[in-house]
């Protein structure tokens, strides 16, 4: 008996065992997308604004192009949720291939790469990490304690624009009434994402339930100066499957400046505007609870975010949705 | 914090390099599928184990650190994870003879005596240590090297080396 031996009872996965769990793990994917892991809200949100910012690139007017750059700033304000299908969403994912930073190579410059998170001990360590007021919420549902804090480190990456690597994402998307000019060529667009505290809240026993409130200063996108946000725009949403037509009345109607994107799949999740503490904020509802692991029982997976002097704020929880209401209208 | 709260992170802003997950499914895959055969010893349940793992390493995916460990490395730690939790809720013991189901690649004879042996080696490695089946289970199953083994059990690699000597050498007085 020898190594060989040993190695020779080694199999390959059935191939219709491998095929169903790539089926399987598709669907994880697509469940993922949504919103059921506090992650993709933020990655999506992340990659919205990069979106955006790219293609936004296309509409520079010559005119302005050679001016000056980094005059314009983006922070998010607002959200605006736009309902797509999880198809079109895995198509911008990663995995399919719609690799930002892959697709653009050599294009994209990581300027901070952020350290490992760090656990903390109390609020104030939680503020002077993140450089700005951490809240709490003054109010928890009953038997609701906090159960952690940590902090996930800033993060930010230049990306220096090229026309025909943009023509061909957007030739990738079918978009052909679009192109980017070749003005654009050189020029720079910066991302910086500030650090995130996530505080964990957690309800023991037979009633178990968690809760997460993330906060952290708005992500900033600094762009080449002049871009025409609203054609930006307009690019982004058709990248994200909206219809040509609609896609131009929604870009025209919203201050780019401002507000990201929020792509939600309609097959998996719903969404409804709300007002937090005098704050345009966002609710986003699972459409099933059987989407979550780790938020197995008890009511679906809601979140909601929102922005308010200048911090955006991501709460989730598996609790009633009047609950995780009251509990956001009690951050201070 | 507990592991719940961490489980429940959320990055904003990852690195910009992204894994390319349809490359580490299709290499880890079989490293994944064999080590719970071999540590489980029966087929239907390395499928189960190998499903969970796999869809557990998706859902966490986004919290995957390449700068913390290879991705063989770290679905190792989960697929071990999911077998304990196995282990731990579930006291049946799976006749081994399961395990050699599958055909091997090669004439019918040659299978016939693979299929053979593997039974029999399964079940010579069914009575063996938790941690002697482990070690044999990454080593031959993942294929993973002493170094990875060291680092995914926490022995330290000469010590991993000298088990899995010693558990062969075992096998061997046995066989």
């Amino acid at each position: 008996m020898d190594d060989d031996f040993m190695l020779s009872a080694w199999r390959r996965p059935r191939a219709e065992f491998a095929r169903k769990l790539r089926q399987n793990l598709d669907r994880v994917e697509s469940e993922e997308l949504v919103t059921q892991h506090p992650r993709p809200v933020a990655r999506y949100l992340a990659y919205a604004a990069t979106v955006l910012l790219v293609v936004g690139a296309f509409t520079l007017p010559s005119v302005r192009a050679g001016a000056q750059a980094f005059l314009d700033l983006f922070r998010v304000v607002h959200f605006a949720p736009v309902s797509v299908h999880a198809d079109q969403m895995r198509k911008i994912s990663p995995e399919k291939g719609m690799n930002l930073a892959k697709l653009l190579g050599d294009q994209v410059e990581v300027l901070k790469e952020p350290a490992p998170p760090k656990q903390l001990a109390t609020i104030q360590e939680a503020t002077a990490a993140a450089g700005v007021r951490i809240r709490e919420p003054a109010w928890l549902p009953v038997g609701f304690q906090q159960v952690g804090i940590d902090v996930m480190d800033e993060h930010a990456m230049r990306v220096t624009l090229n026309s025909s690597t943009l023509n061909q994402l957007v030739d990738a998307f079918g978009i052909d009434d679009l192109r980017v000019p070749d003005s654009i060529n050189g020029k720079t667009a910066t991302v910086r994402v500030h650090p995130i505290v996530h505080i964990g809240y957690m309800r023991s026993g037979d009633n178990a339930r968690k809760v997460s409130l993330m906060q952290g200063r708005s992500p900033e996108a600094s762009l080449p100066a002049g871009l025409d946000l609203a054609t930006l725009a307009e690019m982004g949403l058709r990248v994200l499957g909206m219809e040509k037509g609609e896609a131009r009345r929604f870009a025209q109607s919203v201050d780019w400046r401002s507000t990201l994107v929020v792509p939600i799949p309609v097959e998996a999740a719903s969404f409804r505007q709300i007002d937090v503490r005098g704050n345009q904020g966002l609710l986003i509802e699972m459409a099933s609870r059987e989407r979550s692991e780790r938020h197995a029982e008890g009511p679906p997976v809601r979140h909601i975010l929102w922005s308010a002097e200048g911090s955006v704020f991501a709460l989730t929880g598996n609790v009633p949705a009047e609950e995780l209401f009251e509990i956001a209208q009690n951050v201070q | 914090m507990t592991s719940d709260v961490s489980e429940t992170r959320v990055m904003w802003g990852d690195s910009a390099a992204e894994p390319d997950w349809e490359a580490v499914y299709a290499e880890q895959l079989p490293r994944v599928y064999n080590y719970l055969r071999y540590r489980m010893g029966n087929e239907a349940l390395a499928e189960d184990l190998t499903s969970r793992t796999f869809e557990k390493a998706w859902r966490d995916r986004y919290r995957y650190r390449r700068n913390l460990a290879a991705y063989s490395t770290w679905l190792l730690r989960i697929a071990r994870n999911v077998a304990t939790d196995h282990q731990r809720t579930s006291h049946e013991h799976v006749a081994l003879e399961e395990a050699a189901e599958t055909p091997a690649d090669g004439s019918p004879e040659e299978e016939a005596v693979l299929t053979s042996n593997f039974a029999r080696l399964s079940a010579l490695i069914a009575v063996l240590p938790e941690r002697d089946r482990e070690l044999l289970a990454l080593k031959y199953g993942a294929g993973a090297t002493n170094r990875a083994i060291a680092d995914v059990t926490g022995l330290s690699e000469s010590n991993v080396g000298t088990i899995l000597h010693r558990t062969v050498q075992l096998l061997r007085t046995r066989w």
